[in-house]
This record gives structure tokens, C-alpha cells and sequence, in this order.
């Protein structure tokens, strides 16, 4: 079966149509427009012609006067004109009948087609709209979000959630506010726009500032800052964060713009002499592959391809490794948790949609009240914070009240299976898992611990 | 497609965002209705010019053909203006079909991040896809304060907010709309949706303001209409109630008489109630001959007490009787005209119509209706997230503080406590950390823990190669001495040596 997204995206392409003389793609409902702006330059035309052919009616209505008052009976007499007729009335030539004839033809013919036109996209536009909304509303709706939503976040932690994202806006976003600190304010007016803008706690914000206004330097293409921060930390011994390459990116992101500035000598003597020299040794691999060819070109004077678009890739990296830095120099999470947690509820999504359902048929409730009923497999970046034990014999992870024990032969259970396999410390039992005796008296407890 | 990161595959995200596209389909149907109708007026106009137009154009003659040639022009006026109307819609049109493309291409996106196995390029489009829920959520309950923030001085300094020049108007200054612009994800919400939900139950919440809700009311009456709401009876109710707070008796009457007795066939005991309320409101005010009471304001504006007939005829008007003047209780009606009423009724019912937190009731009746209306999740996406997400996350071992030893080398424990032992679990984080507390663990039936599980003689189990790498660390950072093959415990800060562990077997 095709997925849902080509389809749609079938479905979606039908909306508009091609125009034949022009090529361009319309909506079907900017057809209606094209008619009627159609409809109004034919009638503004046959306006035109309709004027003409009043003026020479005119014309020939004042030469047949002055020729009928020498002959007037003869106009009288003619009886194809009934008698109401005006006595000013005009006896035409039979291309000139012809030609109104045609005028008023035209006319209602134009609005006929416009009308016929106008109706049918119309009902084209509706109909196709129905179809792409029948499947929406049949394929694309398989459930209802709401309905998962059993555990409810009460009102009263609005102002948590409101840190959380406080947290994340500045986390990520500092460096792209319309506000930055060079003004008069500093720091302050940063902090004030998050606080007024986003409601974001100052406890929060403040932790930010400083990077968000290197951040902003970097993308003036001002490196200074960055490197003075980097330079900074890296004396202080204890905390300086594990060796990350931004003192390399930012190197490189220097030598490009000077290439983009056209200063070939400059960018030469750059690239060679301010090279990090620690980094000659550990880098050598990426100085080949990624210096020399643009070195090569500087020193030829050729052009290097796609130079703004090598600077823009280069300056993402250089704020994606200084914030990385920045947050693991202050201990704070590289992701945002809000972050991390609507990631696991993404990836959680459809088991809590599958159990709904089932619960649904089956009447089944929650195993225990308060542990999720199924289990949600998550990738290691989202797990890797606390460990988790299951009592091989129980089934159960340990908890405080229920901790692991470790047996002389080093196996490890759960208390509550210890006190049942020892009947309370009153017998010597066979460890689970291997032929080796053991009584509560010679068991331990553990705790089990990630660094 | 196979997943990267244990995600779903596209055609559930889509699921997933079913409103993304139903909203702007019901838009796009709204506004074809208009063109319809626009075109309906307009086809039947111009078809009544044309009968006069042939009509003249039959008569065959030059001072006819005249007449026809004005009235052409009168025509071509007719459909330049029509052009212009439906121009208007068709703009919206090609609006809302930009929004749909826009979503389509969104999760193209993700179709093609997922093909090319690129896990960091999915990361960034998991990131933007939380910035759309944070952005729905700000959008939804923005709280900005226009004329707070225009005494800001972040404004009187001429400050840009936005890509606005320098005039702010009211619309972006919700903050989910300055968010997602700054994101550039506009096109990928339908913020014009959400901020009038959002602007139309602040005015209840905060301003205590009616009026953009009636005006909604009004709108949609139909739509109201067929779902049987009780929105309007309660919106009225509101205003009577609120009226009545601020004494303004006759006009609450009217109010009630208005609005509130059509409703009398599916509410009558909400009416009863309401009614009882103006004689509640009297006999709480009973005894306070300075504070407003059940007064009518007469030709000189002077406040006179109430009289006896507009009592009678509110009585005559809800209970359709009069009141008994020669009951048996009349004596007990005539020391406190109340008590016929609200003898039988509880006080509390009473104070709970003029309770605040009506407010509240009122905007969850509106925004079921206006969600209903378009297919909107009724509870805020973002926090759905959150709950599933958190219960996902949360273990046994959250919420457990870790405590630094207590260590003589302040360096030391500092940097242990830092460093080593704080985790950044987002479950345990400062601000999730309350919130997860009352929702249920994950479920787990596989251990999971490190590599090479090494016993310390405390109980304490590590990953062997942990400690080892740990105690390297200390000893070039120069915060302790360690001997060789000597490991420190960071959790008791005890020093043990390697050959202590005590290789695990867990299962
Ligand atoms: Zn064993
Ligand atoms: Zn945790």
C-alpha cells in the first residue's frame, strides 16, 4: 500500500493546474479569478465595438435625416418597421445589422462561458477539497490524542513547565534573539526580553547570557569572543571541559572568511602561522583533508566553490561544539530536558495508542497502578541516567524498599525473593542461577550506581 | 523504514498531526462556502443585468443601445468589484494551501532524514518538532500583557521586537507567535486559529470581558446550534450574574429576559437559580442601606428602594405566578421577601455562581466548542508529550538525590559532585522533577546496566573501567592522591584499591 505522505501528496498536487499557454502551476480557484478577469477585458472590448457602431449608426442617422427631408415619404412607407418606431429611426445597412448582431452574440456569449467556467473549477476545487478531505478524515484519523492522555499534568505545575520551556528558548535560542547586548543595556536587556517576552525566570536566563552574546559575535562572523572564552577555560584546570575541536573550527572559520574578504596573502599567512599548534599533532588528518585543499586554493588564487555556503555549514559547527562546551564547562544538561522528555513521549506515542485500543476490546486495566503496563524501547542517549535492575527471580525491578542483594556466588536478587527462597533467613537455599548455597546471613546489600 | 533512534515511521507522525491538516482543510472548505456564496450573489446579479441588457439590445435602437452601452459599463464596474472580493478569498485560498505544502514538506523532511540514516540531522528535526509543540503550547496560553509590556522599558527605548519596525501591534504579541516566527515555523502551526482561541479566554480569565466571546457566539450560532452548546446560556448567565454584581439591577433584568428565559425549556433550573440570585444578592446586602440593593433608578436618577412591583414582577416572570399576598406565609414573605426562594435553596449555590472561578468553567466550555469546531486536541499537545514522555523516562532510581561525600578537600567533593555524580536525567531535573512525582513509572523487563559490574567492599557497584578512568582523571586534575591501582568511591569518597572488586554476575 502507497503511505500516507505520497498520497497526500498525489492528492495535493491536484489542487492546482497547469497552465497551457504560460506553463505556470494555478490553484483551480485562481481559474475562477483568470474567468472573470477574462469576462471583464471581453465585455470592456465589446463595449468598445458597441461604441464604434453607435457613433456610425449616428453618423448614418444624420446623413439619412438631411437626405429624408427631401424623401421623406419613403422612409414612411417602409413596412418593415413597426410602428411604435421613433421617427428618428435609422434604416441600416445589412453589414452593419450584421455586425450588432455579432456585438450582441459575443456578449452573452462571453457571459455564458464565463458563468459555465466559473462553475465548473469551482466544483472542481470542491470536489478535489472533499477528496483530500475524505482522507483526512478517514486514513489520517485513526485516533484521538486526547484519549492517551490518562495521567494528567495538573494546572498547578503550569509554572514548572513554564521554567522548562523558559529553559529551553534560552537554551537554544539566546543566540538568535532581536535583541542583543551591545545596546545600553548590556546583559539586562537580554534578560529582560526573555523575562518579558518568554517569562523566562532570570535563575534561568542568566546562565545563558554570556553564551548567547558570543554566540551572536560568531554570527557577525566575529570569532574574538569565542576564542577569549576558550582560551579562558582552558587554563582552568579543573573544570575546563574534555578536548572538543572548536579551537580547530574556529581556526577554520576565521581562514574562510578572510578567503571571503579576498585577502589571499592575509588568509596564506593565517592559515599557516596561526594554525593551533597543539592541534598539529592531534589533528593531522583533518588538517590534510580539510586545509590543504583550500590552502591550494589560496595560493593559486582560485576561487573556492560555494565559499558562503562552506562559511554558513562552518559557523553552525562552531555554535553547536561552544555550546556544548559551554554547557558541560557549567554542568548543565547539553539537551534541553523538555526536550528530551517530548522525544520520549514521541517514541512512546504509538505503544500508548496500541494499549488504548487493546484495553479498549479487552477491558484490561493497568497491571500496577503506578508503572506503565508495557515496555517502551528507547535509544541509549535517553536511558543512560539511572540503571535499572530486574530481580531475575521476581521479575521486578528493585526499588529502595526493595534493593538488591548480592549472594556469595556474586548473584544478585531482589530482598523480597531472598526472603522467600531463605523463608525468611530461617534456611540455607540453592542460589537461582548456579548450584552454590547461600543463607541471608551471607548476602549483601547493593547498589548499583552510573558515573 | 527502519528507525534510528526507535522512532515511529512517517505515516504515524502523520497520524500523529492528523489536525495540522484538518485544520487548514476545514478552512479551506470555510472559505469555498464564501466563494460559493459569492459567486452565487454575483451570477444571479449579472444574469439580471443581462435580461435588461437584451431587453434594451431587442429593442433596436440607438438610444436603447445607448442605455445598453451604460449599463456594460455599470457591468464591468459589477465584476471589477467582484474580482476584487473573490480575489480576497482566493489569497486565502493559496494561503491556506501554502500552510498544507509547507506540512507536507515538513515530514518529506523526516522521510528523507530517516532514508539517509543521518541520526544527527534527525536530532535537529525532533528539535524543531518539540520548538512546534512549545510554540502550540505558548500560543495557547500566552499571557502577555500588551499595555505591561509597552511601559516596559524594553519598548519606551524604541527596542525592535519581531521583525516589526517599531510599532508592535496587538497580534504578535503573543509570545508563541514571536516564537515561532524567530523559528520560522510559522507556516507549520495555524497560529491564526489558536490566537483567537487564546485571545478570546484571556478576555474571560483576565479582563473578565464578554464581549469578544459573544461575539464568537454570534458567529457560530449555527455550529452551536446543531451540538446543542451550552455556551451561549452560559455566557449570558455570566453577563447576568456579572451585571448583577456591579448593581446594575434593571439591566440585568433585561438580560434575563433577553437571553436568559429562550433558554427556559432546557434550563429551567438554572433560570430558577438566576433568578433567585437578584433576591440572594438583595438579602446579603439586607440591613446595608448604603450599598446597592434591588433599586430602580427612576427619572432623576435618584436612588429610590425597590418596589414592591418590580420584586412581583420577577417573581410573575420566573415562576409564572404570582406571588400569594394572601398565603398563610405571607407574614414571613413580608419580613424578607426573600425567603420564599431562598428559604428552599443553599446559600452555597449562591456563592458559587458568583464565584471567580466561573470564569475558568466558562473558558473550558468555550475552547471544547472552538477545538471541537476545528479538530483541535483539547488538552495542550506539548503536555500530552510530557506525560507519556516522562513515564517513558521515569525509573525506580529517579528522584533520589545523590549526595556528595563529605569530604575535607572542597575541590574534591565540588568536583565529585558536579562532575561525577549529578546526572542530567530530564525526569529529575529542577523543573520536571515535581511534576514527574505523580505520574507512573516506566516498565521494564531487562536489566539495564553497564558493561563490567564490579562490586566495592561498601556494596557500591560501578562499571569497573569508571572508577579507573575517574581515579586518572583525579590524579591529572590534581585533586587527590591515588596510589597505583587505588580507586576513589565517589559517593562515600572512600579510597579502595582494584583489587577489592568484586566482579558481579546481575543475571
Ligand atoms: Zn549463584
Ligand atoms: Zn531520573
Amino acid at each position: 500500500m502507497v503511505g500516507l505522505l505520497p498520497t497526500l501528496q498525489n492528492e495535493f498536487q491536484k489542487f492546482y493546474t497547469q497552465q497551457e499557454s504560460t506553463g505556470e502551476t494555478q490553484s483551480n480557484l485562481q481559474q475562477c479569478l483568470n474567468d472573470t478577469r477574462e469576462f471583464r477585458m471581453n465585455l470592456r472590448k465589446l463595449k468598445a465595438h458597441l461604441n464604434k457602431q453607435i457613433q456610425e449608426q449616428e453618423q448614418q442617422q444624420q446623413q439619412q435625416q438631411q437626405s429624408a427631408s427631401t424623401s421623406n415619404i419613403n422612409l414612411n412607407s417602409n413596412s418593415l418597421i413597426p410602428d411604435q418606431t421613433p421617427d428618428h429611426e435609422v434604416v441600416l445597412d445589412s453589414k452593419a445589422v450584421k455586425r450588432r448582431k455579432l456585438i450582441i452574440e459575443k456578449v452573452n456569449k462571453s457571459h455564458k462561458q464565463w458563468e459555465y467556467s466559473i462553475r465548473k473549477n469551482l466544483k472542481t476545487s470542491s470536489q478535489q477539497y472533499n477528496k483530500f478531505g475524505k482522507i483526512i478524515s478517514n486514513r489520517l484519523k485513526e485516533f484521538d490524542i486526547d484519549n492517551v492522555y490518562s495521567n494528567k499534568i495538573s494546572n498547578l505545575r503550569r509554572k514548572d513547565i513554564d521554567d522548562a520551556i523558559g529553559y529551553h528558548i534560552t537554551r537554544y535560542n539566546v543566540g538568535d534573539l532581536p535583541i542583543s547586548s551591545n545596546g545600553s543595556g548590556g546583559e539586562e536587556d537580554i534578560l529582560q526580553y526573555l523575562k518579558t517576552v518568554y517569562n523566562v525566570d532570570e535563575g534561568i536566563s542568566k546562565k545563558f547570557v554570556e553564551m548567547g552574546t558570543i554566540i551572536q559575535d560568531l554570527k557577525r562572523e566575529d570569532s574574538t569572543s569565542c576564542s577569549r572564552w576558550l582560551r579562558l577555560k582552558e587554563n582552568d584546570n579543573i573544570y575546563r571541559p574534555e578536548f572538543s575541536s572548536l579551537e580547530f573550527e574556529l581556526y577554520i572559520f576565521n581562514a574562510l572568511q578572510s578567503i571571503k574578504k579576498g585577502e589571499d596573502i592575509q588568509a596564506a599567512k593565517y592559515f599557516i602561522q596561526e594554525i593551533p599548534k597543539k592541534l598539529v599533532m592531534k589533528k593531522e588528518k583533518e588538517i590534510f583533508s580539510k586545509i590543504s585543499p583550500l590552502l591550494t586554493s589560496v595560493i593559486l588564487g582560485e576561487k573556492v566553490p560555494n565559499l558562503e555556503l562552506l562559511i554558513n555549514e562552518q559557523l553552525e559547527k562552531c555554535i553547536s561544539l561552544f555550546t556544548t562546551d559551554f554547557c558541560s564547562y557549567y554542568n548543565l544538561p547539553i539537551d534541553s530536558p523538555i526536550f528530551l522528555i517530548t522525544l520520549s513521549g514521541l517514541i512512546s506515542f504509538q505503544f500508548f495508542i496500541k494499549y488504548k485500543s487493546i484495553r479498549a476490546t479487552a477491558h484490561v486495566d493497568w497491571s500496577t497502578k503506578d508503572e506503565l503496563p508495557f515496555d517502551v524501547k528507547l535509544p541509549e542517549f535517553l536511558t543512560h541516567f539511572h540503571p535499572v535492575f530486574i530481580c531475575p527471580v521476581l521479575k521486578e525491578e528493585t526499588t529502595e524498599e526493595n534493593p538488591p542483594f548480592s549472594l556469595s556466588c556474586h548473584h544478585i536478587i531482589s530482598r523480597k525473593a531472598l526472603d522467600r527462597l531463605s523463608k525468611n533467613g530461617a534456611v540455607t537455599f540453592k542460589c537461582p542461577y548456579c548450584p552454590v548455597n547461600s543463607s541471608r546471613a551471607k548476602t549483601n546489600r547493593v547498589e548499583f550506581l552510573q558515573i | 523504514m527502519s528507525s534510528l533512534i526507535e522512532e515511529p515511521n512517517t505515516d504515524f507522525h502523520l497520524k500523529l498531526n492528523q489536525q495540522s491538516f484538518y485544520i487548514p482543510y476545514e478552512l479551506l472548505q470555510k472559505n469555498i462556502r464564501q466563494v460559493y456564496k459569492l459567486v452565487e450573489k454575483e451570477t444571479k446579479a449579472i444574469q439580471r443585468s443581462y435580461d435588461l441588457l437584451n431587453r434594451h439590445f431587442e429593442r433596436n435602437s440607438i438610444d436603447d443601445d445607448k442605455i445598453a452601452l451604460g449599463e456594460i459599463s455599470d457591468l464591468i464596474k459589477r465584476i471589477d468589484k467582484f474580482e476584487k472580493q473573490l480575489s480576497i478569498r482566493i489569497d486565502h485560498d493559496l494561503e491556506l494551501l501554502d500552510r498544507i505544502k509547507a506540512r507536507l514538506d515538513f515530514f518529506q523532511d523526516l522521510d528523507d532524514i530517516k532514508a539517509s540514516s543521518n541520526k544527527n540531522r534527525l536530532l535537529l528535526w525532533y528539535q524543531k518538532y518539540t520548538n512546534l509543540l512549545i510554540g502550540d503550547y505558548l500560543l495557547r496560553n500566552s499571557r502577555i500583557n500588551t499595555t505591561e509590556l509597552e511601559s516596559k522599558v524594553l519598548l519606551g527605548e524604541n527596542r525592535k521586537i519581531g521583525n516589526g519596525k517599531g510599532n508592535i501591534n496587538k497580534t504578535e504579541m503573543n509570545s508563541g507567535d514571536i516564537f515561532l516566527k524567530q523559528q520560522h515555523l510559522e507556516q507549520l502551526l495555524d497560529h491564526d486559529i489558536l490566537i483567537t482561541a487564546n485571545k478570546i479566554s484571556n478576555a474571560l480569565t483576565q479582563s473578565h470581558d464578554l464581549t469578544p466571546l459573544l461575539k464568537w457566539i454570534n458567529e457560530n450560532k449555527i455550529y452551536l446550534k446543531k451540538r446543542n452548546s451550552i455556551l451561549e446560556f452560559e455566557t449570558r448567565f455570566q453577563e447576568y450574574i456579572e451585571l448583577l454584581k456591579q448593581g446594575w439591577y434593571q439591566r440585568s433584568i433585561s438580560c434575563y429576559q433577553t437571553y436568559l428565559l429562550p433558554f427556559m425549556k432546557n434550563n429551567f433550573n438554572d433560570l430558577k437559580l438566576a433568578a433567585g440570585l437578584i433576591l440572594f444578592i438583595q438579602y446579603s446586602n439586607n440591613g446595608r442601606e448604603d450599598t446597592a440593593t434591588l433599586y430602580e433608578i427612576d427619572d432623576n436618577s435618584k436612588m429610590n428602594k425597590p418596589s414592591q412591583n418590580l420584586i412581583h414582577s420577577i417573581y410573575e416572570n420566573i415562576f409564572n405566578k404570582r406571588i400569594l399576598t394572601t398565603n398563610v406565609n405571607t407574614d414571613l414573605i413580608k419580613n424578607n421577601s426573600m425567603h420564599f426562594c431562598y428559604g428552599t435553596c443553599d446559600t452555597d449555590r449562591y456563592q458559587k455562581l458568583l464565584s471567580v472561578s466561573r470564569w475558568d468553567t466558562l473558558k473550558k466550555i468555550f475552547l471544547d466548542e472552538y477545538y471541537t469546531m476545528y479538530g483541535i486536541s483539547k488538552n495542550d499537545p506539548l503536555l500530552i508529550y510530557l506525560s507519556l514522555g516522562i513515564s517513558t523516562l521515569k525509573t525506580k532510581g529517579c528522584l533520589h538525590e545523590s549526595i556528595a561525600p563529605d569530604l575535607e578537600n572542597g575541590e574534591l567533593r565540588t568536583y565529585l559532585s558536579e562532575k561525577v555524580i549529578t546526572n542530567h536525567c530530564p525526569v529529575c531535573s529542577e523543573s520536571f522533577a515535581k511534576i514527574s512525582k505523580n505520574l507512573p513509572y516506566a516498565h521494564h523487563t531487562k536489566s539495564r546496566l553497564f558493561e563490567n559490574p564490579v562490586m566495592l567492599p561498601n556494596g557500591n557497584v560501578y562499571d569497573a573501567q569508571r572508577l579507573k578512568d575517574l581515579a586518572k582523571t583525579l590524579k591529572k586534575k590534581e585533586l587527590c592522591i591515588l596510589e597505583k591501582e587505588q580507586i576513589i568511591d565517589p559517593i562515600d569518597g572512600k579510597r579502595y584499591s582494584e583489587t577489592d572488586f568484586v566482579k558481579m554476575y546481575p543475571t
